[in-house]
């Protein structure tokens, strides 16, 4: 065979028996583990594909924990498994309300791990680039998940507000048991009314502070 | 015996499918009867789909698969979804009239999507039970 | 169970062709699928075996236009008509608003014709539905074979056999060759809609 023919078969054999790279996301890429230690973790995050339940966000939580004693010894893996550990509380607290690709995540960082645990001969190199390609999907949903929150809590805030001032207005319509308002003077009826909105308006954002402390101090 | 749909409870179903799961990226969300017929759509792009035809099949689909599930001594299936290489289309109940149909891409989990369609879900029983 | 639509102004109902097996359901589908292609504009779905037999159902949906500010989709089905095809047909059943039972007119079906019937009404039993209150049409479908000297049963012993209680408007027809196959549509379809009316005006 001429060079030329012969890499045009191999083109055609290429383009005929080409193999895609599809659903790189599914769990499905990799045969099996075998008996390695992530079985176990590869076994639940399966489940979890196809259900999400406190039950096995439990589990995968355990898991995560036992697999980074085993490994302690080895950052590379380490790092990996504590990524995956973050996103798995963030959805376990979250639900339905986590963002939709938290959960593709999981996936897309367990496909690292397992890459780089069962590649024989992949060079330290290769295996922190797949690392940082996870880090860096994770910083990116890190972003969006902090853009979302602050979006909601603004849209809540406003409500909130409008809430407490209908509710400060509704307040002034009545007739306050203290002080005596009919002895003020207009501008005074003013401003005693701005104070009242104010100090309402006080108590809803300190409310809101207490909730955002307590949801970071969860995590 | 039907069922009539006014206005406002149709609304407010639209606004749940759009919500709930059209704003998670799911491409297509049919709700049905038990016969075939739809009551709402939400579909991304023009509706590439033949959506009285799917509708039909899915009803057709869920049924016979209920009924075998009776046959071998289950109440019922708690999944009935089927995953293709691009578009994945998963069913479930919404009341015992009618289903819920989504069809959603690779960058959505199942996991969680049937956590959204659970929520959606208890929303429409509300609303269907009105 | 027809689903009306007040927010789009749409009417959606089930009709359902039930009969014995062979007896000519598909080939009423088909025919109204081939002879309106242009003008319903929308395609037939048919889920047969490799022999030709209706193995789950046969779909075609029609839209007839606006009738009093409401759009009517009239969706059309078959069964499967074999007699281990029972719980398909049950199935299929679910939610009809309008049957047209489509009895084969050659002789040596009569009891099969009869059965079928009795299957109906059991099968719509399950759903809480009897014969009586669900619009039916009786077809006695192959009336053209009768040119070809194959014995037919006549229309007295088919209407004896099959309509005595029931009284349902019936049509000699030939869905391989047409006639009467869109009269017995329209009349089906007419019937059904009527018994939705109090709740579209």
């Amino acid at each position: 065979m001429t060079e030329d023919f012969k890499s045009q078969v191999e083109s055609r054999l290429d383009d005929l028996f080409h193999e895609d790279e599809e659903s790189m996301d599914s769990m499905d890429r990799f045969g099996g583990v075998g008996d390695h230690p992530l079985k176990g973790l590869k076994a639940i995050l399966l489940s979890i594909e196809w259900e999400i339940t406190d039950s096995s966000m439990e589990s995968l939580i355990n898991e995560l924990k036992t697999l980074e004693d085993f490994y302690k010894d080895d950052k590379l893996i380490l790092t990996f498994l504590r990524l995956l550990n973050s996103i798995a509380r963030y959805i376990k607290v979250r639900r339905g309300k986590a963002h939709p690709n938290a959960t593709s995540l999981l996936t897309s960082v367990y496909n690292g791990l397992e890459r780089v645990s069962l590649s024989e001969g992949m060079s330290r190199k290769e295996k922190e680039n797949i690392l940082l390609q996870e880090v860096d999907k994770f910083k990116k949903l890190k972003e969006e998940v902090i853009r979302r929150k602050k979006e909601q809590e603004e849209e809540e805030t406003k409500q909130s507000a409008a809430v407490a001032l209908e509710e400060a207005a509704g307040r002034l319509t009545e007739e306050p048991t203290q002080p005596d308002l009919s002895s003020m003077t207009t501008q005074e009826l003013v401003l005693y009314a701005l104070e009242e909105i104010k100090e309402v308006i006080r108590e809803e954002f300190g409310a809101l502070r207490a909730e955002m402390k307590a949801w970071r101090e969860s995590r | 015996m039907h069922y009539v749909f006014d206005r406002e409870h149709l609304t407010a179903i639209e606004d749940i499918l759009e919500r709930d799961l059209m704003d998670l990226g799911v491409h297509s969300v049919f709700l049905i009867d038990m016969a075939g017929n739809i009551v709402a759509t939400k579909e991304t792009g023009q509706g590439e789909h033949d959506i009285y035809s799917l509708a039909a099949l899915a009803a057709g689909n869920f049924g016979a698969v209920s009924t075998m599930a009776k046959l071998i001594g289950e109440e019922e299936f708690s999944l009935l979804f089927h995953r293709g290489k691009k578009e994945s289309i998963h069913f479930s109940k919404v009341t015992g009239d009618f289903l819920l149909i989504t069809i959603f891409g690779k960058e959505l989990s199942l996991g969680f999507l049937r956590l959204k369609v659970a929520e959606a879900t208890e929303k429409m029983v509300a609303i269907l039970g009105a | 169970m027809a689903i009306i639509n007040l927010k789009k102004g749409e009417v959606q109902a089930k009709i359902v062709y039930y009969g014995p097996g062979r007896g000519g359901k598909t080939t009423n589908l088909e025919y109204i699928y081939r002879k309106f292609h242009d003008r319903i504009k929308t395609e037939m779905v048919t889920i047969k075996t490799h022999g030709d037999r209706t193995l789950f159902f046969d779909f075609l949906p029609i839209e007839i236009g606006k009738i009093k500010g409401f759009d009517i989709r009239i969706q059309l089905y078959t069964v499967p008509g074999q007699v281990k095809y029972d719980a398909t047909r049950r199935l299929v059943l679910r939610g009809v608003d309008g049957v047209v039972f489509v009895a084969d007119s050659l002789a040596v079906r009569r009891k099969e014709n009869i059965l079928s019937l009795k299957n109906l009404a059991d099968n719509l039993a399950t759903y809480k539905k009897s014969l009586f209150d669900v619009p039916m049409v009786l077809q006695y479908n192959k009336r053209d074979l009768q040119e070809e000297g194959i014995p037919l049963l006549s229309l007295e012993a088919l209407e004896k056999d099959l309509n005595t209680r029931l009284k349902a408007p019936s049509f000699e027809a030939s869905a391989l060759k047409g006639p009467n196959v869109v009269q017995t549509m329209k009349r089906i379809i007419v019937m059904t809609i009527d018994s939705l009316r109090r709740d579209l005006t």
